[in-house]
């Protein structure tokens, strides 16, 4: 059991009275994104020797960070940092890994793209 | 003998005119038949100077051009097709981004990044640029210039 | 001219080789046989025009026992004189592959030829477009699509997965390939790639419309281009212009889906063949069913071409792999419908893969899996747009009802079981055997009633009957006695079981066993909708590739919940599992209370009755944040009920927002099948699907190669024929195929 898991399993301890154990269940399995969590603004912590898109990492690694880590000002440079493994979130990050996936960064561009259009610029 | 008035001529001008546009409108007249539509290609390259190209954004906005398909460009890098936003191109805006396959060497210099494949209703295909983004192999913004290329389908 | 060429020479060979077949038995010289060919075209533009044949009685016209492959060409017959037209047979030397896998040289072929001296370019790597039918089995038939790759990659419960179509021209002219397809009924297409070579061109979503114009516009002036149009929630056309002699395109499609949680584990479903489906009379929107060969016959505006079972073995096959992260560690890992290689890298991946590589795309794909913790059937996730504060969600919602009692209410068990022509055999085997399953189940207070149909319905009796032990004996020799046959009249089905009054104090159970064969679904749709009232319906899909989309939507308006029960499955555990959902509480009437929270376009709008081990997924947008409960409002018989359920901090994920914009295309084209105003629902639906980049009936998805025009005219259309779906007979269900 990683330390995520236990993160996850002490704030399904919490007092909770009307969590029934399939709701608890239910909970557990949204885990790594319960426990992560997202910070407004949050920095990316540089991880060295990280290698760059191409490996395994899932789908639910894609976090994307719009809203809580990018902002508005996101765009391809910061994307750029994190698919190159420059920057790394554990978010983006699945299998621990230290990579994010071709997948992985279509998605954010998918999200870059659309930035402009909803920001009327 | 009487002379015919004003009225008549003016009458029988009229019946002319009306007749004339009567022919003019009739079905299967019409000498010009409707321009086919023509296929172009526009190459959007970067001129990344002295900085290894990892990744570049930027809006093109087409006059009366549809867009028909977005290829990657001739670099390795950056081969694979960049995204766009359906939502802008409800507007005739295409906002592409792409990142570089870090597998290959970033490229420097006049890059070609993209090539965009449309279709022009009346033959022309006006385009604008704008807020292009262009970033380095450590990530950092530069500023780089944007060349769209046409080519045509004669 | 040119534009029909190929089309003529394949009707043309298609029906010599049938018919010389007809004659050809193992081991036996053939005797007498008849070779004809027809086309349509003009005979002052079209060489192959009129008619021309050869009876075979004077020996000029020979057919072998084996396979045909074209290594040469000889001496050319002139058959002048038959019918109107010019056409010549071109008898060659051939090679003839013996029972032994040898070579050996024979003398004769049959090959159209151009009359204009022009031989098609036959090569010795290249296989005429003739096509023989020896012992039951087609050979030589070329075909445009080569191979289909899926690569999946699950994360908890979303799947995103690439479908690769491989298409190749092995004729000797240009042509346009077209394959009619399936995908999840709830796939959000996201992302269309036409590949040509290392050049991978991104395609554009557009109105249907306008994308029809501009590929046909790229197609007449000589440009590579691909369509892919929605037909139905799980119907599409893939159609790829300007495919050049020998070359080859690749079309990509990416997929998002939400997988749902069946009776303990994720399911995901990869359908691989859309099944041969029956239109009603008169009928010109379905979806028709035909023979290789007979395009163009059904008078149904989407129509897909099947292959013999025997031919669809050396057809183009099919290749799965799937990557499983589901976030936690991984329990079970099943797949019911194939042998697969099941590969745990650590103790929260894996991957599937197809154990002998490639198969036969015949059946759906089943993979069942679950994460070691029992139990945990849900997920929160979202998508937030950071400036506008708007977001979109996706919720699991499953109240603990398994801690409640509930005393059954008072039940009219209906069953109906189709038996139409598609269901002859395996199908309906498993229909008998998940019959006599529910017959055995029923309780002493039930009432029941057991209903058949295929052109007509009728019933076991004309009213409900008490679930006495005679009863249930009479309801049982019923269902043995039970034969297929005819259409797929499946309103008259829906009619019978939901039209008669019940009686007061009893729950109306409806359980549909059918395949869902049909090309009208929306007729069936509406009429469910009229006449559901207060009933529920548990649709039964029984067969391998069924009509998910159908039954599906069937149970939603019916409120209940769809099973599978596939052709080899005792259909034992999903009998049980209905009864056991009868037998224990279902939450109704259901309402969520948000919390405070700014929460709307909640998709379904109706919410369905909440069942022991079937969460709700519910997408809906959020503007601000989402609330840290939800309580769920419902009545468990009469009784109120409600559940405060924690809502855990979500995953955040950009696909959310286009499985939002998916689900409510999904509900607003439903509703298009029984509003009065449907215009301005397709509106909605347009609108949504182009600002998210989604195909929908209004919208599709194209790619063209505007760089290059092609050589030559565009060349003419060849359909990529299907198989039939494994456990269905191709003489009942395809037209042209036996009937």
């Amino acid at each position: 059991m990683d330390d995520l898991e236990q993160r996850l399993r002490r704030q399904l301890q919490e007092p909770e009275p009307a969590v029934p154990a399939a709701v608890r269940a239910a909970v557990l399995a949204d885990g790594r994104a319960a426990a992560t969590g997202f910070r407004k603004r949050r920095r990316f912590v540089r991880l060295a020797g990280a290698s760059a898109a191409a490996a395994a990492a899932a789908l639910l690694a894609v976090t994307l960070w719009l809203g809580h880590g990018g902002g508005p000002d996101f765009d391809v440079a910061d994307a750029w940092r994190v698919a190159s493994g420059l920057e790394h979130d554990r978010r983006f990050d699945q299998n621990g890994d230290g990579r994010v996936d071709r997948a992985d960064a279509d998605r954010m561009l998918a999200a870059i793209v659309a930035l402009p259009t909803r920001r009327g610029s | 003998m009487k002379t015919p008035g004003l009225l008549s001529y003016a009458l029988a001008a009229l019946a002319a005119v009306l007749l004339a546009l009567l022919l003019a409108a009739r079905p299967g007249q019409d000498p010009t038949p409707p321009k086919a539509p023509t296929f172009a290609t526009l190459d959007v390259l970067v001129d990344a100077g002295d900085h290894q190209l990892a990744a570049w954004q930027l809006d093109v906005t087409l006059a009366t051009a549809l867009l028909v398909g977005i290829e990657g460009g001739t670099d390795a890098a950056f081969r694979d097709a960049p995204r766009y936003d359906p939502a802008a191109l409800q507007g005739g805006r295409v906002v592409l981004a792409a990142l570089a396959d870090a597998q290959q060497q970033l490229p420097n210099g006049r890059v070609l990044v993209a090539r965009l494949h449309v279709m022009a209703p009346d033959g022309a295909v006006d385009h604008t640029v704008r807020g292009v983004v262009a970033a380095s192999a450590d990530g950092q913004r530069f500023t780089a210039d944007v060349e769209v290329r046409l080519h045509e389908n004669k | 001219m040119k534009a029909s060429t190929i089309r003529d020479l394949v009707a043309a060979a298609v029906l010599v080789g049938l018919v010389v077949a007809c004659a050809g038995s193992e081991g036996s010289t053939p005797a007498s046989y008849e070779a004809r060919g027809e086309s349509t075209g003009d005979p002052a533009t079209n060489p192959l025009a009129g008619a021309f044949f050869n009876d075979g009685s004077d020996g000029d016209i020979r057919a072998r026992t084996d396979n045909y492959f074209v290594t040469d060409l000889g001496a050319v017959i002139d058959l002048n004189g038959f019918g109107q037209g010019t056409a010549t047979f071109d008898f060659g030397a051939f090679r003839h592959e013996g029972k032994d896998g040898a070579d050996e040289s024979v003398d004769e072929l049959v090959v159209v030829e151009r009359a204009d001296g022009t031989k098609a370019n036959y090569g010795p790597d290249r296989i005429a477009a003739l096509r023989a039918k020896v012992d039951g089995k087609e050979f030589g038939q070329p075909l445009p699509l080569q191979h289909t790759d899926v690569r999946g990659k699950v994360a908890l419960n979303v799947s995103s997965v690439t479908v690769t179509q491989t298409y190749t021209n092995p004729f000797a002219e240009k042509i346009e390939a077209v394959y009619v397809f399936p995908l999840p009924q709830d796939a959000a297409v996201s992302d269309f790639v036409m590949v040509i070579g290392e050049r991978r061109i991104r395609g554009v979503v557009r109105e249907r419309e306008e994308a029809q114009r501009i590929y046909q516009q790229a197609k007449a002036q000589g440009y590579r281009a691909s369509l892919m149009s929605q037909e139905r929630p799980n119907v599409f056309t893939q159609s790829v212009a300007n495919i050049e002699p020998q070359s080859r395109i690749d079309v990509e499609t990416t997929y998002f889906q939400s997988l749902p949680w069946r009776d303990g584990a994720f399911e995901m479903v990869v359908p691989t063949v859309v099944g041969p489906r029956f239109n009603p009379p008169g009928s010109e929107g379905g979806i028709g069913a035909v023979a290789a060969g007979k395009e163009g016959t059904s008078g149904q505006s989407v129509e897909v071409a099947y292959r013999t079972p025997e031919a669809a073995a050396d057809g183009p096959a099919i290749d799965i792999a799937v990557e499983l992260a589901a976030g936690l560690p991984l329990g079970t890992i099943d797949c019911p419908s194939h042998t697969v290689t099941i590969r745990r890298t650590d103790e929260r991946h894996a991957t599937v893969a197809l154990q002998k590589g490639v198969e036969v795309p015949n059946r759906d794909f089943v993979l069942r899996f679950a994460p070691k913790e029992r139990g945990a059937g849900g997920a929160v996730s979202v998508y937030r747009d950071a400036d506008s504060g708007e977001g979109w969600f996706s919720m699991s919602i499953q109240p603990p009802l398994e801690q409640l009692d509930q005393k059954p209410q008072a039940r009219e068990m209906v069953f109906v079981v189709d038996c139409s022509g598609s269901m002859s055999g395996e199908p309906l085997a498993a229909c008998k055997r998940a019959m006599r399953r529910c017959l055995g189940r029923l309780g002493e207070g039930d009432t029941f009633a057991v209903l058949r149909f295929s052109d007509d319905a009728s019933a076991l009796d004309p009213r409900p009957l008490p679930a006495t032990p005679e009863n249930v004996r009479r309801g049982l020799a019923y269902v043995d006695a039970l034969d297929t046959g005819g259409g797929t009249m499946m309103e008259r089905g829906i009619l019978a079981a939901l039209q008669p009054p019940i009686e007061a104090g009893r729950r109306r159970i409806v359980t549909f066993m059918t395949d869902g064969f049909i090309g009208n679904e929306r007729d069936i749709l509406r009429a469910v909708h009229e006449h559901v009232g207060d009933a529920r319906i548990f649709s039964f899909g029984v067969g391998t590739s069924v009509n998910r989309y159908l039954l599906e939507r069937m149970a939603d308006l019916g409120r209940g919940v769809a099973a599978f029960v596939d052709i080899g499955d005792s259909g034992e555990r999903q009998v049980d599992e209905l009864f056991t959902r009868l037998e224990r509480p279902a939450l109704a009437d259901l309402r969520i209370d948000w919390g405070g929270a700014s929460v709307h376009c909640v998709e379904p709008q109706r919410l369905p009755d909440l069942f022991v081990g079937r969460p709700l997924l519910v997408h809906g947008r959020v503007h601000g944040a989402l609330p840290r409960s939800v309580t769920v409002h419902g009545t468990v018989g009469a009784t109120p009920q409600q559940f405060t359920l924690p809502v855990a901090a979500a995953d955040e994920h950009p696909a959310i927002q286009k499985l939002w914009a998916r689900a409510r295309i999904r509900s607003l084209a439903d509703a298009m099948a029984y509003v009065a105003t449907p215009d301005e629902l397709r509106d909605e639906i347009r609108e949504l699907a182009l600002a998210h980049g989604l195909t929908s009936e209004f919208t599709s998805f194209l790619a063209v190669d505007s760089s290059e025009v092609t050589a030559g005219e565009h060349g003419t259309t060849v359909v990529q024929p299907a198989p039939t779906p494994r456990g269905v007979r191709y003489e009942t269900t395809v037209s042209g195929g036996g009937r």
